[in-house]
């Protein structure tokens, strides 16, 4: 895409070694009042590569938005860290984090909620061009917004309809250019496939990798579903209330998982190509409702097979290195069969 | 039609027979469900699987009688045991629902009543099918939460929906559900809206429930994984009919019609190749006012042939229990095999 020249210079001067995002030790804590705190992301640190797509993957509550909102610059920490093309975000004045915004994007769950419905499709993809690049006359506007159609698989005459004229295949790909429309080298997918249904979901899947491949883009790809993390990204985080707990490249990550909670997301997975087995579900038991953070110890003790020993209850695991870039938060990492059977025999 | 002489058995609790349900439209009325067959025996599985816009719940609301006010069921019959649910009164039809057939929704939280306990509202519906005392129905409502897997029930019983969990929630709402003893039950993607660790529980809730209640249950989702791990049977929906059924092994692990094919050929599996792109399907489903002629599914099939743009296939009656509607679903299930 045309856009990308201009950074061409920015990207060379940074060092190619460098990864793209850096965070250090993030936190972010809402406070509720009456002393009580969430914790919703706590002490996170990653990096994220260059062209590589990133995996966050966890359940409801386990701060994975958050984390990603953070990186955004959407929310600000409560402390820590983040650092975009080696520029620090936090530091960054209103000026220049604008600059820095139009080079990372989002694109949300809801295809349908997050498009303006009393917009065109033209309109709601012109619309960062008219913000950021108010040189722009209308006949180049127009010109970017259907080279965009075309790149995300959409026809010119969808330039003319309105949301509500689209489905949600072809929302989703709305929102998909007009994330792409100022060039940007990272693009954060929160969601992004989780309410289209199974044969869209493989369209956008298909659309999201080739778009990686043919224009260089660096994916944060925030999902619950672990089946789809494996497919996209290069390297993956398990998160559980507010921190990682497991974190490697994809073929170590499941080839081997060490943490009883990635157990757990593993086997609660269906399949529909057997009746699944109880007993692996039942390895957890089922969330607790009410906020995180209070929880003394590893903060999945509670839910762990192994967490009635006492060093699970008193002390919080921190995140150690097993094997190349693998690294588990558990006092007791273990492979899948020795897990089963030391819950099987407490 | 050979659909409907398979679905005829006499051990079923509930049979659909020829479900049409029809909406008024700009200028012409349109039906997104177009003579659905489907038969349900106690303690069985049945799948309902589509993409949204397919009818399957618009096939479930008929069912309970509580489509939207626009929309009628426009022929067709709903037989629990002796009785056509489609011919009942709005006074009859109330005491069958929760009494005789139940349903779980999708979203637990906004269909439990915010400003009630759950207890009180578990109570009140079982107050509704029985005439029991207070006390009784607060005895009773312990014992099902208990049932559904709801710890400290005792305690729970006064809590409000905000301070379950979303399973927790679920939880309740099957245990409102199943209160009055219902034959059938019918969950429209029950675990959508929760955590993988806490759809696997639900779906294992559901499971013991069929096993010691002997209920049947008729589950619908958009999810073939959920379907597969928890069904006995599937019938897959398209367009506003069924276009397969069978097994769920069969179906998903064989399937005849080239729409079911696509689907699981589409699911982004564990075990997927990471160097592979998906096989899809290309365009999306038809709008219910804009069916193309012929067979719904020829505009995205990979072997529409002429007459696919012709005529509708029927839903024929193959071997082994599979039913299919495609015009080459003979040859297909040979290949198959």
């Amino acid at each position: 895409m045309t856009t990308r020249v201009a950074y061409a210079d920015t990207v060379s001067g940074t060092g190619a070694s460098q990864p793209l995002v850096q965070v250090e030790d993030l936190a972010r804590h809402f406070r509720l009042g009456r002393g009580h705190v969430v914790r919703a992301v706590d002490g996170v640190s990653l990096e994220i590569q260059r062209g590589e797509t990133f995996g966050l993957v966890g359940e409801s509550g386990s701060g994975k938005s958050t984390l990603a909102r953070l990186i955004l610059r959407l929310d600000t920490p409560t402390s820590g860290h983040i650092r975009f093309a080696d520029r620090d975000l936090l530091a960054s004045s209103a000026d220049e984090l604008r600059r820095l915004r139009r080079r990372m994007q989002v694109v949300f769950q809801d295809p349908f909620t997050s498009l303006n419905r009393r917009k065109t499709v033209e309109q709601i993809i012109s619309l960062p061009l008219t913000v950021h690049e108010p040189q722009l006359d209308r006949a180049a506007k127009r010109a970017r917004v259907s080279e965009l159609l075309d790149l995300v698989g959409l026809r010119p005459e969808h330039a003319r309809a309105y949301p509500r004229q689209l489905s949600g295949g072809q929302c989703q790909r709305v929102n998909i250019a007009r994330a792409l429309a100022l060039g940007p080298e990272f693009v954060v997918l929160d969601e992004a496939v989780s309410a289209v249904d199974v044969s869209i979901q493989a369209q956008i899947l298909n659309l999201l990798r080739d778009l990686q491949r043919q224009i260089d883009l660096t994916y944060l790809f925030v999902t619950h579903d672990l089946s789809v993390v494996r497919y996209m990204a290069n390297t993956i985080a398990v998160m559980y209330l507010g921190r990682i707990v497991e974190i490697g490249p994809r073929d170590e990550l499941f080839g081997d998982p060490q943490h009883p909670y990635t157990h757990a997301l593993l086997a609660s997975i269906p399949s529909v190509e057997h009746r699944r087995v109880h007993a692996a579900s039942n390895v957890v038991q089922e969330a607790p409702a009410g906020e995180s953070g209070m929880i003394a110890g590893c903060r999945f003790h509670p839910r762990c097979p192994l967490g009635h020993r006492d060093v699970c209850r008193t002390q919080d695991p921190q995140l150690r290195e097993i094997a190349g870039g693998h690294s588990v938060a558990c006092h007791f990492p273990q492979s899948a069969e020795s897990l089963v059977a030391a819950a099987a025999s407490s | 039609m050979n659909a409907q002489r398979a679905a005829s058995s006499s051990s079923a609790v509930l049979e659909v027979r020829d479900l049409a349900v029809e909406f008024p439209g700009h200028g012409a009325a349109f039906r997104p469900v177009r003579g659905v067959s489907l038969s349900l025996e106690r303690g069985q599985r049945l799948g309902l699987v589509g993409e949204s816009g397919s009818g399957k719940s618009l096939t479930a609301l008929a069912l309970m009688r509580l489509l939207p006010r626009q929309a009628r069921i426009a022929q067709g019959s709903v037989m629990l045991d002796d009785r056509d649910l489609v011919a009942l009164s709005e006074r009859e039809m109330t005491r069958m629902r929760g009494g005789r057939i139940a349903m779980v929704y999708q979203d637990p939280m906004s269909s439990l009543n915010p400003v009630q306990t759950i207890g009180h509202q578990i109570a009140e519906a079982i107050r509704a099918h029985e005439r029991v005392g207070r006390n009784e129905a607060r005895g009773r409502t312990i014992e099902l939460l208990r049932d559904v897997g709801v710890t400290h029930a005792e305690r729970r019983f006064d809590s409000y929906p905000h301070e379950f969990s979303g399973g927790m929630r679920q939880r309740a709402m099957i245990a409102m559900a199943v209160c009055g003893n219902p034959d059938v039950l019918i969950a429209d993607e029950p675990t959508t809206a929760l955590d993988m660790t806490t759809q696997a529980r639900i779906i294992d809730l559901l499971d013991s429930l069929v096993a010691e209640r002997g209920m049947a249950v008729l589950l619908i989702t958009h999810d073939l994984g959920v379907a597969g791990s928890f069904c006995d049977a599937i019938q897959v929906m398209y367009a506003g009919r069924i276009v397969e059924a069978g097994e769920a092994l069969d179906v998903f692990g064989h399937p005849v019609h080239p729409y079911t094919e696509g689907l699981v050929a589409s699911i982004c599996e564990l075990d997927r190749d990471v160097d592979k792109p998906i096989v899809t399907i290309a365009g999306q489903p038809p709008l219910p006012q804009r069916l193309p002629h012929g067979c719904p599914f020829h505009p995205r099939c990979p072997a529409a042939e002429s007459v696919c743009s012709e005529s509708e296939p029927a839903l024929l009656q193959l071997r082994g229990g599979r039913r299919a509607a495609c015009h080459f679903a003979d040859a297909r299930l040979d290949r198959t095999a």
